[in-house]
């Protein structure tokens, strides 16, 4: 399918995600409103298992950060990962620069709280929503328990709040304390839809093709269960 | 030596890794160079702790010369993180003390704030007509009684309810999600050995 | 003076008067016990059984990777497990590794736990070995099952592995009778890097996990890749019960029932405050 796409030959159309939608609109909103906005990856880094979430959330915040450049709105990341801060510098300085204001960026921008350090995370989010109470809280990529946290604390301070995570555990959060939820999987979809690439969007298209395999397999090993047949679920085990 | 700085370079130092520890997860024939890869891995991400500690002592000491606001807590920050370090080869009973005494309870208390923000997370999700939050309202009470000490002592139908919700919907959407999450994850793994995903790059 | 109503619907307040009453119902029961029935959970009694069935001479490996902030939850079944399986060293003559691999607050629990069981007659190194944290997380649980001495050549006292009696003969997964783990993250780690080895050869997998990670194991439970699981708190008050010691777990039922019930009444009392004001038609409609 990526092929496909690329080739030109089926360029998939992909539904509209209102998250996607929102993040222009989100941060022109913050600029009305002269305040900052937060963005978050969560706890994982680029050197763990985590590491396709932080990718796709860094894909969307490349986006989020030209338009922080278009309209003049300041950016607050605080990073948990060290190796994460030179990759975000750079996107953040790029977004300003592509937005049409380098002289908008600081390096005050990005700042550490600790390799791993969770409760240290917290307490920075928490601090900085409650005092600064930014216009937007955008938190994507691989949440923890921290998802609470940050999530509750921009409830309290009145952010505008979108959030996605693959984690399993957060879907409910994510669904109950934010306007513009991405659940599951629509983390990656839209890492995929907002760059509008054919290879991007045809790489979908094959993950919903093997979704849909998946599903065929599923019933029909349910169905040849029911029946009494388990050499077809052994054939799969195997 | 400019040609280091082409994204290709880039790519190619995430790929190749990659491949070593995926190939070596199916043949098995890779190992040493798998167990070389994570040895640099996680060399790498301890001197990326340097970075860390060099962008921490920075912004402080901003703070702290220019006199900004709340500038007391950088002095409580940058002491802190001194006496630690400095404790961890010289004093170590020191060192435990802070451990023990005054981290482990510092960070309890913080986890607190999970089980307060999600009481306040369920009144706000709570007094709602859609239709979906309310499914999730009544997710959350049928959990909420399951997992209730005295469920027994008020009705003894929540531990089979929540028995079914746990192994039946519950089980059912997690391996929906689980299935997605993981199809996902591949997919965008494939597109970033392709090089078309370079947001790791940075800007 | 405002009224209540006009300061009620001020949302910090609301958040306010839900984080008081919190407090107190968290607090009075931990100062005065009420003494609430601890039910015991199916999958608490598998794991205690699991842990019965273990033969003589069997190994037990018990992998703690909770974190401080988690030790209220799941303290209590650490603790609990930590005793039941000691007391099988001493009855059955098993064997114990304590480890732990994904932050340096595990080897502090482990130690924490190890000093509420009684080792009168045990000795180190020849019925329990502590290896302390060996950071790696994935790649330890995974690289445990091959080559324990490799991802361990010394003891967390310093003491090389090769040297310590109680490991001569044990270094992978086939030399294992019983998995433990507990953890205050993902619990999927443990049966992606154990599962398979460990259903192959019919070695028990018993997950100590916080209740919000519970839905989350159900698939591996329900698949039998994870054999049994014990549910944070709850779970414990119940091993404690199981093993005739009661503690930390039995005096935090009352408070989590409590808890439970402030939590149920939230969401009915908002949900029907809600619908009340959808269904009141405001005094100007009905004059």
């Amino acid at each position: 399918m990526i092929d496909r796409a690329r080739r030109g030959i089926e360029v998939p159309k992909v539904r509209k995600l209102a998250a996607l939608q929102a993040l222009r609109e989100v941060v022109g909103r913050a600029a009305e409103q002269n305040k900052s906005i937060h963005i978050s990856t969560g706890i994982g880094g680029l050197s763990d298992e985590w590491a396709p979430m932080t990718i796709a959330a860094m894909a969307i915040f490349r986006r989020v950060t030209e338009y922080a450049g278009e309209f003049g709105v300041p950016i607050k990341y605080y990073c948990i990962r060290a190796h994460m801060i030179p990759a975000m510098e750079d996107m953040i300085q790029s977004g300003y620069v592509k937005g049409g204001r380098p002289e908008m960026y600081s390096s005050e921008m990005i700042e550490f709280v600790g390799d791993g350090q969770q409760r240290a995370y917290m307490a920075a989010v928490m601090g900085y929503l409650s005092r600064e109470r930014p216009a937007a809280n955008i938190m994507l990529g691989a949440g923890f328990y921290e998802t609470y946290i940050v999530l509750g604390a921009g409830a309290v301070a009145g952010c505008l709040q979108i959030a996605g995570t693959p984690r399993l555990y957060y879907q409910g959060t994510i669904v109950a304390l934010s306007d513009y939820p991405l659940i599951g999987q629509e983390l990656y979809a839209a890492a995929a839809e907002i760059t509008g690439n054919p290879p991007d969007l045809g790489s979908l298209a094959g993950q919903d093709y093997s979704i849909i395999i998946c599903l065929i397999l599923m019933i029909v090993t349910a169905l040849l269960a029911t029946a009494g047949t388990t050499l077809w679920s052994k054939l799969l085990a195997w | 030596m400019s040609w280091l700085r082409r994204r290709e370079v880039c790519i190619a130092l995430y790929v190749i890794p990659a491949l070593i520890i995926l190939i070596n997860h199916f043949t098995g024939q890779l190992s040493a160079a798998q167990s070389e890869v994570i040895l640099w891995a996680s060399i790498l991400a301890t001197f990326a702790i340097f970075l860390g500690v060099i962008n921490m002592f920075q912004h402080h000491i901003t703070v702290l010369t220019r006199k900004r606001p709340r500038w007391p807590y950088s002095i409580i920050l940058l002491a802190a993180f001194i006496s630690t370090f400095i404790f961890n080869y010289t004093y170590p009973t020191g060192y435990d003390f802070i451990i023990n005494n005054l981290l482990s309870s510092l960070q309890m208390a913080l986890l607190a704030y999970v089980g307060f923000y999600s009481y306040t997370l369920f009144f706000r999700a709570s007094g709602t007509k859609n239709p979906h939050v309310l499914m999730l309202l009544i997710a959350m009470l049928l959990g909420l009684f399951y997992n209730l000490p005295m469920r027994d002592a008020i009705w003894t139908g929540w531990a089979p309810i929540g028995t079914w919700v746990k192994d039946v919907p519950n089980t059912g959407g997690m391996n929906a999600l689980l299935i997605g999450v993981a199809l996902g994850t591949i997919t965008l793994f494939i597109r970033t050995i392709l090089g078309y995903e370079e947001s790791y790059l940075g800007g | 003076m405002m009224s209540f109503k006009e300061w009620f619907t001020r949302r910090e307040n609301q958040d306010r008067t839900i984080f008081v009453l919190y407090l107190i119902l968290i607090a009075y029961p931990m100062l005065r016990p009420m003494g609430l029935p601890i039910p015991i959970e199916e999958p608490t009694i598998k794991s205690y059984e699991l842990l019965e069935n273990v033969p003589e001479g069997g190994v037990i490996v018990l992998v703690s990777d909770e974190g401080f902030p988690s030790w209220a939850e799941l303290g209590a079944g650490e603790v609990a497990v930590y005793r039941h399986a000691f007391k099988k060293v001493r009855e059955d003559g098993c064997k114990i590794i304590c480890l732990t691999c994904y932050e340096i607050a595990g080897k502090i629990l482990t130690e924490r736990s190890i000093s509420q069981v009684d080792l009168t007659g045990l000795k180190y190194g020849e019925d329990w070995v502590q290896l302390g944290y060996i950071p790696g997380y994935e790649a330890v649980l995974s690289a445990m099952t091959d080559d324990l001495k490799g991802i361990a050549p010394v003891d967390q006292f310093g003491t090389p592995t090769k040297d310590i009696p109680m490991l001569k003969d044990i270094n992978s997964i086939d030399d294992y009778d019983y998995l433990y783990a507990c953890t205050y993250t993902a619990m999927d780690v443990y049966i992606r890097q154990w599962g398979e080895k460990a259903l192959a050869r019919e070695i028990p997998i018993v997950i100590n996990m916080l209740s919000g990670t519970v839905p989350l194991a159900m698939p591996y439970y329900r698949a039998g890749t994870m054999t049994a699981y014990l549910n944070s708190i709850t779970a414990g008050a119940g091993y404690e019960k199981l093993i005739g010691r009661p503690g930390m777990g039995a005096a935090l039922m009352d408070a989590q029932s409590t808890a439970h019930l402030l939590g149920i009444g939230v969401i009915i009392v908002a949900q029907v405050a809600f619908v009340i004001k959808l269904t009141t038609k405001p005094k100007e409609e009905k004059e």
